[in-house]
């Protein structure tokens, strides 16, 4: 088919170098999967740090490290797998999939895309670099609260540094993926025809943009009061710590959701798919999303029941945060639905977002509970709050990630990867994930409390089965490490263009592998594919 | 290529570049406008810490 229109977008295919292709880079596909294998490997850093932790954590008493090397562990840990691991993922994720969900040639900015990505790298080699520095890595926790922060090494102003990068890349990458699903959209796709995933893409975008640079201020602030004497944050000068706290927390909640709606997103795909019906109440599910971003400015003091606020702002927290559970429920009962008297198959991504669907609304139930004040006082710094936000991190937003990759995966490689090994590494998962922090809620009941190295005999029993879990969870991702290598590189069996019996979307129309340009010419979309909307139940 | 042939008549190449452009265009300045909402974020965080700051301010001894 050789139309003239196809000439339009069409350049610099075939004669591109290494270099040229991977660094150089303006195709979303290729810098999709520059996020996607970014955060692949800082998985395994952050990962790495876990471990560190779950094996000085093993038994009581100190065993293998200094306690403050601890310290930075945890700190470090967080933000690399908040920064370095969810976030690129979904980015990755929303660069390869919104220009082939909406028939778009490419993201609306390509250059800034490849600006947004690269700066990804020098953040993180500023901030990993941190542990080499004399006194060490940031310790504070990822929080980064002052006074404390303000008591460490002068590693924190590579810290800040990479910090405003990694705010600066985020923000352009949300302004490209706005710019994009406003200006970009082929003919028939409607706002509300459009794929759950580029709708989950399009409100966190705006959370992004209204809340990085929150962050970024704050951590500003710190930085001055750190090296440049004012005193923001110096009580000892009429400086409020607190207001540090509002300030992050302004930032910090919106960003929970950041790294939880493109989750739902995916969801919302894989789930039709493999009960081979619509999805349930679509409208319903982007009313949702949009009522939880929204829900989401007005709620940030419930990390901060216990610094002393007056008593109606308590009250008004609690409520507000205990009203999000509302769309979240809806959310839930509409995957329900939709799988309910669906022909389901179990294929491993259906699998996968199955084990989020269960996974995130036990992390779910546990955040209504500590979103009850008097509660609160009790859950407030134990271990119960790590595992709670570890259920909907990994449970969650990690699950979603691994699903989506086994879902796409065919349509990006051309190939099929094994059936067996990727359901072993879903079951492994699983059973892993619980075993490593469904404990960890019993001892924060008990009282243990989060960063620190050393803990009261009473933990011993709990610690080392969360141990254990932890380290049978680490080694079970080196089975996705091989099922995503073999299947790329190495798997004969070819996959067709609509991998999954009853996918709908756009992208499905493309071959598979997608071809490096496609959609030159805005394809003719009718409703029937585009499932989503449930126009037309097949 | 891809597309689903359905014979319906294709844009002439000049149509079809000038539609990029405008899109082109307008995903610039939707760009422009979310890039002023972010930059009024930052300012407004700042602002926020100063006021707090200065009502709370101790001069120094
Ligand atoms: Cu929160």
């Amino acid at each position: 088919m050789s139309t003239p229109a196809v000439e339009v977008g069409h350049y610099q295919e075939h004669h591109q170098s290494f270099f040229e292709r991977w660094f150089m880079s303006t195709n979303h596909k290729d810098i999709g999967t520059l996020y996607l294998c970014f955060s692949f490997l800082m998985l395994f850093v952050g990962g790495s740090f876990a471990m560190l932790i779950r094996a000085e954590l093993f038994e009581p008493g100190m065993q293998l490290m200094q306690p403050y090397f601890f310290n930075e562990l945890t700190a470090m840990h967080g933000l690399v797998m908040i920064f370095g691991v969810i976030m690129p993922a979904f980015v990755g994720l929303a660069n390869w999939m919104i220009p082939m969900q909406i028939g778009a040639p490419d993201m609306a900015l390509p250059r800034l895309n490849n600006l947004s990505f690269w700066l990804l790298p020098f953040a993180f080699i500023l901030l990993l670099s941190t542990f080499f520095m004399p006194g060490g890595a940031p310790a504070a926790g990822w929080t980064m609260y002052p006074p404390l922060v303000l008591q460490g090494g002068e590693s924190i102003a590579f810290l800040i540094f990479s910090i405003h990068l990694l705010g600066i890349s985020s923000v352009l990458g949300s302004i490209n993926i706005i710019a994009t699903i406003l200006n970009m959209r082929a003919p028939g796709v409607d706002l509300m025809k459009m794929s759950m995933f580029c709708w989950s893409w399009l409100i966190t975008s705006f959370l992004v943009i209204a809340v990085m640079p929150v962050l970024s201020g704050a951590v500003t602030m710190v930085l001055f009061d750190r090296f440049f004497g004012t005193n923001f944050f110096n009580a000892a000068a009429g400086g409020d710590p607190v207001m540090y706290q509002h300030v992050f927390w302004f930032f910090g909640h919106p960003e929970v959701y950041i790294m939880i709606l493109p989750a739902f997103g995916i969801i919302s795909e894989i789930v039709p798919t493999f009960a081979r019906k619509p999805l349930f109440g679509y409208r319903a599910m982007v009313y949702a999303i949009a009522c939880i971003a929204f829900l989401s400015f007005l709620v940030w003091s419930h990390h901060m029941f216990t610094v002393g606020l007056p008593l109606g702002a308590e009250v008004f927290f609690m409520y507000a945060t205990m009203l999000i559970a509302v769309p979240t429920g809806v959310k839930i009962f509409n995957w329900v639905t939709t799988m309910w008297k669906g022909s389901l198959s179990f294929e491993t991504p259906m699998l996968w977002a199955i084990g989020f669907i269960v996974l995130f609304s036990i992390g779910g139930f546990s955040g209504v509970m500590m979103a009850l004040v008097p509660a609160d006082f009790q859950y407030y710094g134990t271990y119960f709050i790590v595992a709670h936000f570890h259920y909907v991190l990994v449970g969650g937003a990690l699950f979603s990630i691994i699903g989506a990759t086994y879902y796409w995966l065919p349509k990006w490689s051309g190939h099929m990867y094994s059936g067996f090994w990727s359901k072993l590494h879903f079951w492994s998962s699983v059973i892993s994930v619980n075993v490593l922090f469904f404990p960890q809620q019993f001892l924060g009941f008990a009282g243990m409390p989060r960063r620190i190295p050393d803990y009261n005999v009473a933990f011993a029993n709990w610690n080392m089965v969360s141990s254990i879990g932890g380290f049978w969870f680490g080694a079970t991702q080196l089975i996705f490490v091989g099922v995503v290598i073999h299947c790329v590189f190495f798997s004969r069996a070819k996959a067709s263009s609509r991998v999954w019996e009853h996918a709908y979307g756009l992208e499905w129309t493309l071959p598979s592998p997608a071809p490096h340009h496609s959609f030159t010419v805005p394809p003719v979309v009718d409703d029937s594919q585009l499932v989503q909307t449930g126009a037309t139940a097949h | 290529m891809s597309q689903p042939d359905d014979g319906q008549p294709k844009p002439s190449v000049d149509e079809a570049l000038r539609a990029a452009e405008r899109r082109k265009a307008s995903a610039r300045r939707t760009a422009w406008i979310i890039a002023g909402i972010a930059i009024a974020f930052f300012v407004a965080s700042l602002v926020h810490g100063h006021l707090v700051g200065i009502s709370n301010w101790v001069p120094p001894h």
